[in-house]
C-alpha cells in the first residue's frame, strides 16, 4: 500500500472534514424544517468575511467622505459668519426705520417751523458728548441757534454752519452756546418758564433754572422749548423732570431734567427753526 | 516557500479576490464590463504546478474547498474545478519551468477555463438564457484582459519570494557549515 506524506495526510482529512460538513450543511439547508446549519454558516462567513470586508471598505469610504465634510464644514462657517453679519445689518437697518419714522411723525407736527432734514456725518470719540457733524448746511437754511432734534426730542443746537454741513453743539456739552428758554405745562393748564443752562454729568440731567420759585415742579414732568428768545419753535420735548432743588436763597428752584434717551446715539436728525425756509 | 507562508499568501489572495468583488460587484445583468477575480488560482497554480500529482489534487481541491464553503457557497463547483485545473497544471510542468510564456499562457488558459467551465454548465443544465458572445464581452474580456497583467506580476513575486527563500536558505546552510567546521576544528 502506498503511503501519504504528512502533507497529503493532513489535507485529504481536512478535505474529508470539509466536505462532510458541506454536506452536512447542504442536508440541513434542504430540510425546510431546519435552517439552523444555513444561519449558522452564514453568520461564521459573515463574521469571518464580509463583515471585516463591509467595515474596511466602509473605512476608505468614510476617509473619502472626511473630505467632502471638511469642505462643508468651510462653506457653513463661512455661511454662518455672514449670517451674523447679516443679522447686525438687519438690526441696524431697523433701528434707523424706526428713527426715520419717528422723525416722520415729528414732521408732520410742525407744519409753521423750518425743517431740514440731516444725517450725522461724524461724531468724534474724543468729543462724543460735546459736538456732531451734520450733513446739512447753509445752503439747505441751517442758521447758528437752530435747534437739532431727533425722533425723541431736542439734542443739540447748531453751532456753526458750513455750505453743506454743521456743527451741532449737544446740550450734554460743557459750554452750551447759548441758554434755552424752557417751559414746563402743569396739570391745570399754566406754564412753568425757565432757562436750560447746562448739563449736569455727574446727575445726568439738564440743570434747568425756573422763573417761579412758588411753582409745584414734581418728577416727571416734561419739558419742552417755550420758543422765546431763539431760532426755534415752542413745545420741541427735552426731557422728563428727574429732581428739584430750592437754592439757599429760595428765589428760583432748580430742575433737573433727564435729557432723551437716543442722545448718545443717533443717525438721523432734524434741523428745526422758527421761520420757514427762504421765507 | 514554508507551507505556513503558503496558508498566509493565499488567505491574503483570497481576501483581495473578495474585497475586489465588494467593490465592484460583477454585473450579472450583462449591461455593464465585469471584472471576475482570481488571484487566489492564479497563485496556488504558481505555487502547486511543480509538486507532484497528489499533492497538486490535494492543495487545489482543498482551497477549492474552501473557496466554495467560504466565499462562493457553490460546493462542490470550485473544489472540482480546482483540483482538475491543478492535475492538469502538472502535465506541462516542465514546459512552464523552462519558458515562463508557456507558463503564462497556460495560466491565461487556465483562468478562461476557470470561467467557461461554470458558464457552460448552467447553460446546459440550468438553462441559463445568454448567449456566448454576451457573456464573453461583459465578463470575460476585461477579466482577461486585467488577468494578463496579474498573472505576469504574480509571476515576478513569487520568483522574488522564491529567490529571496533560496538565498535565506543558502546563508543558513552556509552559517551552519562555518559552525560545523569551526567545531571540528576546535576537536
Amino acid at each position: 500500500m502506498r503511503r501519504f506524506t504528512r502533507l497529503q495526510r493532513i489535507l485529504i482529512i481536512a478535505i474529508c472534514i470539509c466536505l462532510a460538513f458541506g454536506c452536512a450543511m447542504f442536508g440541513l439547508r434542504q430540510n425546510s424544517l431546519s435552517n439552523v446549519g444555513y444561519s449558522a454558516w452564514t453568520y461564521i462567513k459573515y463574521g469571518l468575511f464580509d463583515y471585516p470586508l463591509t467595515s474596511i471598505a466602509n473605512a476608505f469610504n468614510d476617509l473619502s467622505n472626511l473630505w467632502h465634510v471638511y469642505d462643508d464644514n468651510e462653506y457653513l462657517n463661512e455661511q454662518l459668519a455672514k449670517q451674523r453679519s447679516y443679522q447686525t445689518l438687519y438690526e441696524d437697518e431697523r433701528n434707523k426705520n424706526a428713527e426715520l419714522e419717528d422723525l416722520l411723525e415729528m414732521q408732520g407736527s410742525l407744519d409753521n417751523a423750518t425743517k431740514i432734514s440731516c444725517t450725522v456725518l461724524q461724531r468724534s470719540a474724543n468729543s462724543w458728548d460735546q459736538t456732531v457733524t451734520i450733513s446739512a448746511g447753509s445752503s439747505q437754511g441751517v442758521e447758528n441757534n437752530m435747534l437739532v432734534v431727533t425722533s425723541q426730542g431736542a439734542v443739540g443746537l447748531v453751532e456753526s454752519t458750513q455750505t453743506a454741513t454743521s456743527t451741532v453743539r449737544l446740550l450734554t456739552s460743557e459750554d452750551l452756546i447759548n441758554d434755552i428758554a424752557i417751559m414746563i405745562s402743569m396739570e391745570d393748564g399754566s406754564n412753568v418758564e425757565g432757562v436750560l443752562q447746562s448739563y449736569d454729568a455727574d446727575r445726568n440731567a439738564y440743570r434747568v433754572s425756573l422763573f417761579d420759585n412758588n411753582a409745584q415742579i414734581s418728577t416727571g414732568e416734561m419739558v419742552a422749548t417755550s420758543g422765546k428768545g431763539g431760532n426755534y419753535p415752542s413745545g420741541i420735548y427735552l426731557g422728563t423732570v428727574t429732581d428739584v432743588t430750592i437754592n439757599d436763597d429760595a428765589i428760583i428752584s432748580t430742575v433737573y431734567v433727564q435729557p432723551v434717551s437716543n442722545i448718545q446715539s443717533f443717525n438721523y436728525c432734524m434741523v428745526i427753526g422758527s421761520g420757514v425756509v427762504g421765507g | 516557500m514554508k507551507p505556513r507562508q503558503v496558508i498566509i499568501l493565499l488567505l491574503v489572495m483570497a481576501l483581495i479576490d473578495d474585497l475586489i468583488g465588494l467593490c465592484f460587484p460583477v454585473n450579472f445583468q450583462f449591461q455593464g464590463y465585469s471584472f471576475v477575480p482570481h488571484l487566489c488560482f492564479i497563485t496556488l497554480m504558481l505555487l502547486v504546478y511543480e509538486r507532484v500529482w497528489l499533492d497538486r489534487v490535494l492543495i487545489s481541491g482543498f482551497c477549492g474547498i474552501l473557496t466554495d464553503m467560504f466565499f462562493s457557497g457553490t460546493l462542490p463547483v470550485y473544489f472540482i474545478l480546482y483540483a482538475s485545473l491543478g492535475y492538469l497544471s502538472g502535465i506541462f510542468n516542465k514546459a512552464m519551468e523552462d519558458d515562463s510564456r508557456i507558463r503564462f499562457f497556460v495560466l491565461f488558459i487556465f483562468v478562461l477555463l476557470l470561467d467557461m467551465i461554470p458558464f457552460l454548465v448552467n447553460i446546459i443544465f440550468q438553462g441559463m438564457n445568454v448567449s456566448f458572445t454576451s457573456w464573453f464581452i461583459h465578463h470575460e474580456l476585461l477579466t482577461l484582459t486585467l488577468h494578463g497583467v496579474l498573472i505576469l506580476v504574480m509571476m515576478y513575486v513569487l520568483d522574488v519570494l522564491k529567490r529571496f527563500t533560496m538565498i535565506r536558505q543558502h546563508r543558513k546552510q552556509l552559517s551552519q557549515r562555518k559552525k560545523y567546521v569551526k567545531m571540528k576544528t576546535q576537536k
